[in-house]
């Protein structure tokens, strides 16, 4: 009905146009990741001991879809990449992907750069139960064993990571509010009581368990395969669908969530949404892969420097980066030590701890400035 | 058509914060709440904004308990003004300002809702600095920016709006404590309610229509400036010594702080000698 009248003067075009310029960037942004995920994709299909080119990779794809293209190609080369090459790079894509748009959503819950996944408990809880798995899963839990055989231990880690980030979540809720200050300091606590249940699972544990433990908390993509990608693609999907469409509430609350309150956003359920569909999408990525760090805390960073804070950019575009990291890295994992494969946790905390001091330092230096 | 408060008491463990405090905010008006650092302003706004859970009594917005509003709805006729606001990740002050459209917009901003936060911006002098980052600005600048965002949100529309600003001039040079009470004033004229905790009286007194003084938690006085503004009252509600005196171009008593005397006040001296008698 009425508006304040203001003083005349024409500033309005310089900042609206700004505004589009800063959303072309931010579309422009997520085209080139796009298109940098597609590239790194159709690399990682083709590269390594039977390689098969960006045509071949086509041609087979299409052959399997019943469509003849002429193309030729190996009867060797389609078995490896439908059944190993193939299933590696949709697990790492997945897995990357869940990374990075979980991280980028809890640093904005958490309203701080340096938040991620690890915070609420689900690395430590997955690991948890995923060493106890291990080591006890011929004697104690051999039930259990039986009962699910080789999916016994993806699910107890999965199941182990649910479990600990709601502990967090109820331990830091009193009265229907959450505070987040408590669940980070839940957090810490309950990381270090599962690091001591791990610590007394790798004492107990055999020579052969010890191996086992130590080479699922690196992290690896080779175990993938389709039965894997098919239990935890609802699970990764629902976040990556879904989180996007909690932008504007997420940058609501980086004002505070008192003020994100008075914007009409209802905070007690962005928090529940957020930590939940985190817990799935990581916990059904550790589950099937082992712990791999410092996706979910570097990607929304790089994302941040490139295009901006606003999470409408910053969550989608970390889904596409975070994907086309992991499977680089990967790519990088299986070729670098040729036949080893280097664990993949070791080469994202090889290539994120750097870059973390990296940013910690510009940070420091900038604050001396201003 | 108001904002009311009835027989709010806020208790936390043994402490009584606020006790039995009645309010009412009329569209249209300009209440200011005033009283000493800790006499529970905050904490009374804080349960209006419905931040805070009274231990007992109700807020009710438009004949309605806050508690039976959708927050959106609440939103879009009700804006509040932090103390203020840190910001971990770096937004632009337009973007910041914008942020205040939030419960208008489903799917993108409108080019109205652009135009909106722009005459904001420059309603509180702010236009200038649109493009800086929210982090880089000081302490006054970011104030005006928030007040801006605030003001961005319940910038238009047919129901009563209210705005309830804590401190709004904290941070603020003389001339800028001046104009944002301007706008709120020019608010307040297109039917918007209006309560601002403010601590410069003299301000208080020239901008209210209405004063509310805290004392203790309690409602100590309230009324007209003019009513409110005795020196019994501040001397109650402050514990100093003022003169009162007609406000020589506003209509409204200017309030003017006596000097304190030296039995009122703890002097450095009897510390030393009292730690010399200790020794």
């Amino acid at each position: 009905m009425s508006s304040v009248p203001v003083a005349q003067g024409d500033v309005r075009r310089p900042a609206a146009s700004s505004v589009q310029l800063q959303v072309r960037r931010g579309l422009l942004t997520l085209a080139a990741l796009a298109l940098l995920l597609g590239i790194i994709v159709l690399l990682a299909v083709g590269i390594g001991a039977v390689s098969i080119t960006p045509e071949q990779v086509v041609g087979i794809l299409l052959d399997e879809a019943g469509i003849a293209t002429g193309i030729e190609f190996a009867e060797r080369q389609r078995a490896v990449l439908m059944v190993i090459r193939l299933p590696r790079v949709v697990m790492g894509v997945l897995i990357g992907a869940a990374l990075a748009v979980s991280g980028a959503a809890i640093q904005g819950l958490f309203r701080n750069p340096l938040a991620d996944p690890g915070l609420i408990g689900i690395s430590s809880g997955a690991a948890l139960a995923a060493a106890l798995m291990i080591v006890l899963g011929n004697s104690l839990l051999s039930g259990v064993v039986a009962l699910f055989g080789a999916l016994a231990l993806p699910l107890a880690a999965f199941t182990g990571g649910l479990l600990t980030t709601l502990l967090i979540y109820q331990l830091a809720t009193t009265s229907g509010r959450t505070q987040v200050a408590t669940m980070l300091l839940a957090g810490i606590a309950i990381n270090a009581i599962a690091g001591a249940g791990i610590g007394l699972m790798t004492f107990i544990a055999s020579d052969d368990q010890l191996r086992d433990i130590t080479f699922w908390s690196l992290g690896s993509l080779g175990r993938a395969n389709w039965a894997n990608i098919m239990a935890m693609l609802p699970l990764v999907l629902v976040g990556l669908l879904a989180l996007p469409l909690l932008a504007r509430s997420l940058n609501a609350l980086l004002l505070g969530e008192a003020e994100a309150g008075h914007l009409g956003v209802d905070v007690q359920r962005v928090k529940a949404l957020v930590v939940v569909m985190a817990a799935l999408g990581v916990g059904a990525g550790v589950a099937v892969a082992g712990i791999i760090g410092f996706v979910g805390l570097v990607v929304p960073h790089l994302l941040r420097l490139l295009a901006g804070p606003d999470h409408r950019i910053v969550l989608p575009g970390s889904a596409l980066l975070g994907a086309g990291l992991l499977v680089g890295t990967d790519l990088l994992a299986r070729t670098i030590a040729v036949p080893a494969e280097v664990p993949i946790g070791i080469m994202t905390a090889l290539i994120g701890g750097p870059f973390f001091l990296w940013l910690l330092l510009r940070d420091r230096a900038r604050r001396q400035w201003s | 058509m108001s904002i009311t408060a009835k027989q709010i008491t806020v208790r936390v463990g043994s402490a009584t914060l606020i006790e039995d405090v009645a309010l009412t905010l009329t569209p249209g008006e300009i209440v200011a709440l005033v009283g000493a650092n800790g006499a529970g302003k905050s904490t009374l706004l804080r349960v209006l904004a419905g931040d805070l859970s009274p231990t007992s009594g109700t807020v009710i917005v438009a004949d309605r308990p806050l508690s039976a509003w959708r927050k959106r709805e609440l939103a879009k006729i009700r804006a509040v003004l932090p103390q203020a606001s840190t910001l971990a990740f770096g937004f632009t002050a337009f973007e910041v300002v914008l942020m205040g459209r939030t419960p208008h917009i489903s799917g993108g901003e409108s080019r109205e809702d652009h135009a909106i936060a722009l005459d904001a911006m420059r309603l509180t002098h702010t236009a200038q600095l649109a493009e800086r980052t929210y982090t880089t600005l000081s302490g006054g600048e970011r104030q005006r920016v928030q007040l801006a965002r605030v003001l961005a949100q319940i910038w238009q529309g047919d129901s009563p709006r209210y705005l309830l600003l804590d401190e709004p001039t904290n941070n603020l040079d003389l001339a800028h404590q001046h104009a944002i009470l301007m706008i709120a004033r020019q608010f307040a004229a297109r039917g918007v309610g209006v309560l601002a905790i403010l601590h410069d009286l003299n301000l208080a007194a020239q901008v209210a229509d209405r004063m509310i003084v805290l004392k203790a938690g309690r409602v100590y006085a309230t009324g007209t400036p003019a009513e409110v503004l005795t020196a019994e009252v501040i001397q109650a509600a402050f514990d100093l010594p003022v003169l009162i005196q007609p406000h020589p171009c506003h209509n409204c008593p200017l309030v003017i702080p006596l000097p304190i005397t030296s039995d009122q006040t703890l002097s450095l001296d009897e510390f030393a000698s009292e730690k010399e008698t200790a020794t």
